[in-house]
């Protein structure tokens, strides 16, 4: 399979950036995507080129490094699947593929297709954890959770926090991201206490980290490797909204 | 801190603002379209309706100032939010971004928002005012204004398309705006997410066919007479 | 010679750590927070460790490679944590669970780490479920639980097939509540590339900003090594493949002894490499085989489909030779059998190595859908990958790299042997012996950082003077030199190939000669061949860029250096070892029957590794085991 390879190339967060277009051949279909880019970068190593930055580290759709736009989608085409999870099989002889890094502001690019995504930890930092000490608890089964909750608290804690859901973003908002976590832990019994203080604290600093505002588009929810749904969305803006208004505490 | 003033001070607070003021408008757009809807009944029937609107003295003062704050706030944290998301996106793909389900109706919120406005102005100026109209008649006691007001303003051809064309708009506006108001409200549940968005496509249905059946219908003088 | 006092308290094994805690010394509450201590890794060992010192009101300096501490590999770990709640009243305890480990581990473990493990595993599931963890529940609202790894209870926890992710996210969760407390002061993209001692103690560490390639150096008044096993020694494995050795052989180079590095757990189930350019392993949870059999053409190099193969041409090897186990054998068996068949010239991959696990049968007994239920994320994730679908062919799978046993050596208290050094989590050798159970590893993980380690850390730090905060000491001075001098060596060589290269050819010598199987041919002539490699390395490789910016290949280059190094005290484990246990199986030493063959009269002892110095041997050491409570017994499963 040969395929035309369009890349972003920026040596530096300073750097202006530009695309680069390859010619890549001798792709096989077995090979994941991130490997058709290992191999692609072992002919720019030999050729004294600097190979192309891209992050990565589980290659199996859970740690969340990977991920960049191709084709302008995130992840890549496949649904449900981060950018490890795709196959060459995926494409045909002949296909141009444009890789370009994720952008939004507060995502700045570092190299080529890597990016800062550290506004998210800065997110969590400020509520995304309930405040117990270690060794205080009680029995784990003091406290019956009804197994509803405690599926759809699973679901919104897969987020794997790679970023598609901001890459994919009109406004690059951090939405989804920031309610999946307030959704896990506000719909938990032990999370309860601490609900609307954390929801403001992580709006804030979602808002501090230079995100946008979502406007309901619902790219993220499509994009999202987890199937993450925009329902927490609104579920952390109902949170907000009660906090706000009822409980704040000044 | 007042707590409106605190919640308005974060992106969503000012989304807040904006799905609130957003349904007030809905209500009221739905309501004056079904005043327009007189229209098929008459002039009597429209010029009694425009009468005991004109003859509600202050409390006619205080609806329009109320729906003029209204508005300014709606335009106002849209401008807000628009500007967040604007700097947020600093940096916009140079290869392109692909939409995968977003909608026309999504996407043309803002230009939409843009149409709408001046098609508000266009309207006062047009049919309060009278400040556009070729032949504008003041709204007097036992008058009868309103009905031959509209029926020359929409004859006018391209006067009556800007109309269509706004309406469109209005309806576009309502069909992302409604559900996205009520999203934006916390009122999301995967069982009612299909009326939800029903509803909201249904009302946006409904305000533009609405309306541009009153605009077509008059300009081709299938009401109004000769 | 190393001191290896493992100061395990004497007595009674049941109160033996309750009696370590009283006895030990505890830093002043007004003092803590006038100690410092550096943690490396934020997996869960590196996470729990952080957050809870920071808690007890140490400040904490922690450092991770990734970009963020949410992407440690203990994320991908997929089936469960044991703990000994007997929730489901099957006759569970703590000392059944001590019982298993130990038996599990071949008797190649210390018995007091692991009964305090089989304690402590009641309060990480408390504290996890306190702290959010969704795990599984009931219907009536309790929490469930499973049977994994052919254990004879259900003590195993699990959030669907992502236990690991939401551990992990949990104790992340805890270590952002204390970076917002500013307790730990945390260091993103940031690699350790060496160890600091000043008189004997280690007093900081000396790291590489990945971004920036600043070398800077940080003192502290304790260093905690967190950072994960060295199973990509074998290139290829389940492991990320940023996961690495270079940490812990930069401790043992320090002076910290490296114990038992052959033992390595070999995982049965994974999805077989397809031609030369694969970079990673993909595991299929073990339990697939309590429905699908396994099996390889009766005739070698028979590559007709497998549906096209009539059922007398088919050898269902593993029914065959343990009718009572039959498929369901332990991990390290059936990975044995395996290789056996592959080296018999069975494999059913052309020009690679697997072997069936067909559905077949599963699917006429009890349907597609019950079939589905049970196992379609796994059937999915496998047409994902390979483009087969596993309910029309039968999958191939074939045994990689999964976890490892061995580790830096540590006391009790887990302290290496450099004072103010410690080691937690996958990256110690302590609990597992030469076999890990299933679903143990995020255990002892979070044994270490939330309860153990917290407490032990203080027996060392009381008596030392506080607030160690001298960067400008020489020693300092003379570690940040190496690690630039070694960087620049790096970045001189000026080959034409990649460190991957290299680090392929290091796996496949350290897979066949020290992978399922070992022989003191074949370790001797790994032997011989290693030295080659790495002079090829230093020769050939190629890392472009500069030293100054973020340069992933100088990152890849120095970790494979390591591996080149550390490949030579795995050979030189397996070598001696001259005994089967656990995941080290030497041919040499098996029953008539072909199972492993323990040789406790001989080898009843942790091996631990001694740094000689630059082109030295390394000197073999070792700590003997005792067992009082579980007597060692040989395994059967036929």
């Amino acid at each position: 399979m040969n395929i035309t390879l369009k890349v972003w190339r920026q040596a530096g967060p300073k750097d202006a950036g530009k695309f680069e277009t390859y010619q890549h051949d001798g792709i096989v279909e077995e090979m994941s995507f991130l490997e058709m880019l290992d191999v692609f970068n072992e002919k720019l190593l030999e050729a004294g080129t600097e190979p192309i930055a891209f992050e990565h580290d589980c290659r199996e759709g859970i740690c969340g490094s990977c991920g960049c736009m191709v084709n302008g989608r995130a992840h890549g085409p496949k649904d449900g699947a981060t950018l490890c999870q795709v196959h060459m099989r995926s494409y045909k002889d002949g296909d141009t593929i444009t890789l370009e890094p994720f952008r939004a502001k507060a995502f700045p690019i570092l190299k080529d297709l890597v990016v800062d995504r550290s506004a998210f930890d800065s997110i969590i930092q400020a509520g995304g954890y309930i405040s117990v000490r270690t060794g205080a608890a009680q029995d784990a089964n003091m406290r019956p959770v009804e197994k509803a909750i405690a599926d759809e608290a699973f679901d919104a804690a897969t987020c794997i926090g790679c970023g598609a859901c901001v890459a994919s973003c009109p406004n690059g908002s951090a939405s989804l991201f920031t309610s999946a976590k307030i959704a896990h832990l506000n719909m938990l019994p032990q999370g309860e206490p601490e609900k609307y203080k954390r929801a403001t604290a992580m709006v804030t600093a979602m808002d501090d980290a230079m995100f946008g505002a979502c406007s309901n588009h619902e790219e993220c929810e499509a994009t999202c490797p987890k199937g993450i749904g925009v329902e927490y969305i609104s579920q952390m803006n109902k949170n907000l909204i009660w906090g706000e208004l009822f409980e704040h505490d000044s | 801190m007042n707590p409106i003033a605190r919640l308005y001070k974060s992106t969503i607070g000012k989304k807040v603002i904006m799905a609130v003021t957003g349904l007030i408008m809905v209500f009221w757009l739905l309501s004056h379209l079904g005043g327009n809807t007189l229209m098929f009944l008459g002039q009597e029937w429209m010029d009694a309706y425009a009468h005991k609107i004109h003859n509600l003295g202050p409390l006619l003062w205080v609806m329009r100032l109320g729906m003029l704050g209204v508005i300014v706030a709606h335009i106002w944290s849209a401008i807000a939010v628009t500007r967040i998301s604007w700097a947020a996106r600093e940096h916009s793909y140079k290869g392109g971004r692909k939409t995968n389900v977003s909608t026309w109706s999504a996407r043309l919120m803002r230009i939409g928002g843009i149409i709408i406005v001046l098609f508000i102005f266009w309207h006062l100026a047009d049919l309060t005012l009278g400040w556009v109209h070729p032949d504008f008649k003041m709204q007097e006691e036992g008058g009868a204004a309103a009905y031959h007001n509209l029926t020359v303003s929409l004859r006018q051809i391209p006067v009556a398309i800007f109309y269509m064309v706004s309406v469109i708009f209005v309806g576009l506006h309502f069909s992302h705006g409604i559900q996205s108001g009520f999203q934006t409200l916390g009122l999301n549940h995967p069982k009612w997410n299909g009326i939800r968005k029903m509803t909201s496509w249904g009302l946006g249905t409904l305000i533009a066919v609405g309306n541009i059946a009153i605009v077509a219908a008059t300009m081709f003088k299938l009401i109004g007479g000769e | 010679m190393l001191d290896l006092n493992s100061r395990c308290p004497d007595g009674p094994i049941e109160t033996a750590w309750d009696r370590h805690r009283q006895s030990i010394k505890l830093v002043n509450p007004a003092n803590k927070r006038k100690y410092t201590v550096i943690v490396v890794g934020t997996g869960l060992a590196g996470a729990s460790a952080s957050a809870t010192l920071a808690e007890l009101g140490y400040n904490v300096k922690a450092f991770t490679f990734h970009d963020s501490p949410r992407r440690a590999h203990s994320i991908a770990a997929q089936g469960g944590i044991n703990a000994a709640k007997n929730y489901q009243n099957d006759g569970d305890s703590v000392y059944r669970l001590f019982y298993d480990t130990v038996k599990g581990g071949d008797f190649r473990s210390r018995e007091q780490n692991v009964y305090r493990l089989a304690q402590v595993s009641v309060d990480i599931i408390d504290h996890c479920v306190a702290q959010g963890v969704p795990f599984a529940r009931e219907y009536g609202g309790l929490l469930a639980n499973r049977s994994f790894g052919g254990a004879l209870v259900s003590r195993t926890f699990y959030a669907a097939g992502q236990t690991g992710q939401q551990l992990l996210l949990g104790a992340y969760s805890a270590l952002s509540k204390e970076i917002n407390s500013g307790k730990v002061k945390m260091h993103n993209r940031s690699e350790l590339l060496d160890i600091v001692k000043i008189d004997g103690h280690a007093k900081g560490i000396v790291t590489r900003d990945l971004v920036t390639g600043e070398v800077t150096s940080h003192a502290a008044d304790a260093v905690v090594l967190a950072t994960g096993g060295y199973g990509n020694a074998f290139f290829l494995s389940t492991n990320a493949r940023g996961c690495n050795v270079t940490a812990t052989w930069r401790a043992y180079k320090r002076g910290a002894g490296f114990a038992n590095p052959c033992f390595t757990q070999i995982h049965p189930t994974c999805i077989p490499v397809m031609g030369d350019h694969q970079s990673k392993l993909t595991l299929m949870s073990e339990s697939l085989r309590n429905d699908g059999r396994v099996w390889v053409p009766k005739k070698a190099g028979d590559f007709r489909k497998a549906r096209d193969i009539p059922e007398n041409e088919r050898d269902y090897y593993l029914e065959r030779i343990y009718p009572t186990f039959g498929n369901l054998v332990p991990r390290d068996v059936a990975s044995r059998s395996a290789k056996k068949m592959i080296d018999k010239g069975h494999s059913v991959v052309q020009g690679g190595s697997g072997v069936y696990l067909d559905f077949a049968d599963a699917i006429k007994r009890l349907g597609k859908d019950a079939i589905a239920e049970k196992y379609g994320n796994l059937f999915d994730m496998y047409k994902q990958i390979t483009g087969d679908n596993p309910y029309e062919t039968a999958m191939k799978i074939y045994p990689a790299s999964h976890y490892t046993m061995g580790g830096l050596w540590v006391d009790y208290n887990l302290m290496t042997n450099v004072p103010g050094l410690y080691a937690i989590g996958e990256a110690n050798f302590s609990d597992h012996g030469a076999n890990r159970l299933g679903a143990s590893a995020l255990m002892q993980g979070l044994a270490d950082g939330y309860f153990v380690l917290p407490y032990t850390i203080g027996d060392y730090l009381a008596p030392q003077p506080h607030g160690f905060d001298d960067t400008s000491h020489p020693a300092f001075a003379e570690a940040e030199a190496q690690v630039k001098a070694k960087t620049d060596k790096l970045l001189s060589v000026g080959g034409k190939k990649s460190a991957d290269h290299f680090h392929k050819k290091l796996g496949k010598l350290i897979w066949e000669e020290c992978g399922m199987a070992r022989t003191e041919p074949g370790l001797k002539s790994a032997l011989e061949r290693l030295p080659a490699i790495r002079e090829e390395f230093w020769s050939q490789v190629s890392v472009p860029g500069s030293g100054a910016a973020l340069n992933q290949q100088l990152e890849k280059a120095g970790r494979v250096a390591d591996f080149l190094e550390f490949g030579e005290i795995m050979l030189r484990d397996a070598l001696t070892r001259n005994e089967s246990c656990g995941g080290h199986f030497r041919e040499e030493s098996q029953t008539p029957e072909g199972e492993a063959l323990r040789d406790d009269e001989n080898f009843q002892h942790g091996a631990v590794w001694e740094y000689a110095g630059e082109g030295k041997p390394s000197i073999r050491n070792e700590e003997a085991l005792e067992f009082k409570y579980v007597l060692p017994s040989q395994r059967s499963y036929k």
